[in-house]
């Protein structure tokens, strides 16, 4: 493992590849800044650039746009007070409180430290444990896989923010259209309607693309396109000095670990995170009743989680193809076109690709916190651009991404059609994310169940006599029809008491 | 219907317009005809704001999917 780190550094931080990585970060922090472009959507704008790049510098490129992406939502929070990510939701809490008070700079300092580190523990911990995941992962028979990839598909209800039934739901329409395509087995052709863009399954990029910029484009048509006039605040100094950073180091390490381990879990993503690190931070904090008026703790808390969410959900994305959340399902899209299958084998016989990747990952943090810091003052105009230059620049950008994905119209037409569906899910409370997992996780699931029903069918068995003949295969059915009953329970909870999570992505 | 359903509904006819005018007319000369029509109609009145942003992607997606990528883009009867 050691010598590939070795061997992987020559090209993670080879001039262009840095040059990349550098473009990516500040693109990444710009989109995430700018209110109402998500990670996801960053990402879904931003792939269709590497299409012409080799594996390593479109990878180590996305890579920047994601750790930028998540970091850069903070800056309009803080500023204006508006999310610029649904990831930033929890730093806007604290961080406009202290612009409030005339200490901008504070909380964009606090933010910038604190995403910095808890992408670097994040990307460590990355960096150490996906090999390991995949050396064991390489000996997971077709049975096991199986139910890990249904165990995930469940957990989308249990963990994401909103109604577990939608949840379900929409993770169902996902698998329905990973089912389109051609039959892995049988080679028979299911749900194309005879159109040829349909044969090899439904593309991911274009999904990702209707599903997020397009529904996008049409909820930024809400508003008239220029109401209400910005002002920017006073920034002042961005460097919160070394006694303020030690003086809550515990929080910065907290909210990190945290995050990686969210990242971690199926179906949470930074949104989840940063909530979850900014409680923890006020439970262990010396003073609590500051969170809320403007407390730097909080600030960090929220956002030293955020950005540990990116090392953390690539672990299960790159080492069993199985993603954590929209933005790594995203990332992955961008895997796909180079020709690469997320899975352990990824670590063996792609190692020359994926080792620079994970380590352009450091300079991807380091590249947007020096960004930053060196010109913020530019980076927050980004808040100053109307709803309607927005919505319809947003629409030329992903027709441009549909179309280059293979240079045919009819993706085109595939996005339209999936951004109206994903406008009306969303307009109707449905979730986005879990339908991407299923698209990408529904063919996963098939192709290793219809090997288990070969073999079992060899021996003389049903599938389910195979199936409870494993251990491993009965823990995590287990696990699933656990998460199953704990996503009602909380849901019936949520009824009663009549108050609703955070919102989804 | 609300004045913002009007919005969505209208621009869902648009970006629909927009896609049978893309292999006609050409990506570049479909982009912009959406491009001003779609900002105007959504109340961005500023000609500094339509043109800037007009000029601004269609020179950002040429450099990069025609010049530095190669990856051509439908260029129809015009561009």
């Amino acid at each position: 493992m050691f010598d590939l780190i070795i061997a992987g550094m020559g090209d993670a931080f080879e001039p262009m590849n840095l040059l990349l990585v550098f473009a990516g970060a500040v693109l990444g922090t710009v989109f995430g800044a700018t209110p109402g472009v998500s990670a996801t959507l960053s990402m879904a704008l931003l792939v269709p650039l590497t299409f012409g790049m080799t594996p390593v510098h479109g990878l180590s490129f996305l890579g920047g746009v994601y750790c930028g992406a998540i970091y850069g939502g903070s800056i309009s929070s803080i500023l204006i007070n508006v999310p610029g990510t649904p990831a930033a939701v929890a730093t806007m809490l604290d961080g406009y409180e202290l612009t409030k008070k005339g200490q901008a700079g504070k909380a964009l300092g606090g933010a910038i430290t604190a995403s910095f580190f808890g992408g670097q523990i994040g990307v460590l911990v990355l960096l150490v444990a996906a090999p390991l995941v995949a050396a064991a992962a390489l000996h997971i028979r077709s049975a096991e896989f199986f139910w890990i990839v249904v165990f995930a598909m469940s957990t989308v209800g249990a963990i994401g923010g909103g109604s577990v039934t939608k949840g379900l739901i929409a993770a169902v329409l996902g698998l329905i259209l990973g089912a389109v395509g051609t039959h892995p087995f049988t080679g028979s052709l299911r749900f194309t309607f005879d159109l040829p863009a349909l044969y090899e399954g439904f593309p991911v990029i274009v999904g990702i693309v209707g599903l997020f910029s397009i529904s996008q484009v049409l909820y930024l048509c809400h508003g008239r396109g220029m109401d209400k006039q910005i002002d920017i605040p006073t920034i002042g100094s961005l460097w919160p000095g070394w006694a303020q950073i030690m003086k809550v180091k515990a929080t910065y390490i907290r909210s990190a670990v945290i995050g990686t381990f969210v990242g971690l879990l199926p179906g949470a993503g930074a949104d989840i995170a940063s909530f979850i690190g900014r409680n923890e931070a006020q439970r262990f904090s010396k003073n609590p009743e500051e969170y809320g008026k403007g407390s730097y703790e909080g600030v960090v808390g929220a956002e030293a989680a955020n950005n540990a969410v990116v090392g953390g959900s690539l672990v299960p994305a790159l080492t069993l193809g199985i993603p954590g959340n929209a933005v790594s399902a995203a990332l992955m899209g961008g895997l796909l076109i180079h020709g690469l299958l997320p899975g352990p084998r990824l670590f063996t016989e792609q190692a020359g690709i994926i080792y620079p990747f994970i380590l352009s990952l450091f300079a991807a943090n380091l590249f947007f916190a020096l960004a930053a810091f060196g010109g913020l003052k530019y980076l927050a105009k980004v808040v100053l651009i109307p709803q309607g230059v927005l919505a319809a620049s947003v629409a030329v950008l992903s027709f441009l991404g549909a179309y280059a994905y293979r240079n045919m119209m009819e993706d085109v037409w595939l996005m339209l059609f999936l951004g109206v569906v994903g406008y009306v899910l969303r307009r109707t409370g449905f979730p986005l994310a879990p339908i991407i997992l299923g698209i990408i996780l529904g063919p996963l699931a098939e192709s290793n169940l219809e090997r288990v029903m070969t073999i079992a069918n060899a021996r003389g068995m049903s599938a389910m006599q195979y199936f409870m003949s494993n251990t491993i295969t009965v823990v995590f059915m287990v696990l699933t029809v656990a998460a199953l009953i704990y996503s009602v329970v909380r849901e019936i909870r949520h009824h009663r008491s009549g108050k609703t999570m955070l919102t989804e992505e | 219907m609300t004045a913002s359903d009007l919005r969505v509904a209208v621009t869902v006819a648009l970006l629909a317009g927009y896609a049978l005018l893309v292999p006609v007319v050409g990506f570049f000369t479909a982009s912009a005809a959406f491009l001003l029509i779609h900002m105007s109609f959504l109340g961005v009145r500023k000609p500094v704001w339509l043109i800037a942003v007009t000029a601004g992607l269609l020179l950002v997606a040429w450099a990069v999917f025609e010049w530095f990528l190669n990856v051509p883009l439908p260029h129809g009867m015009i561009y």
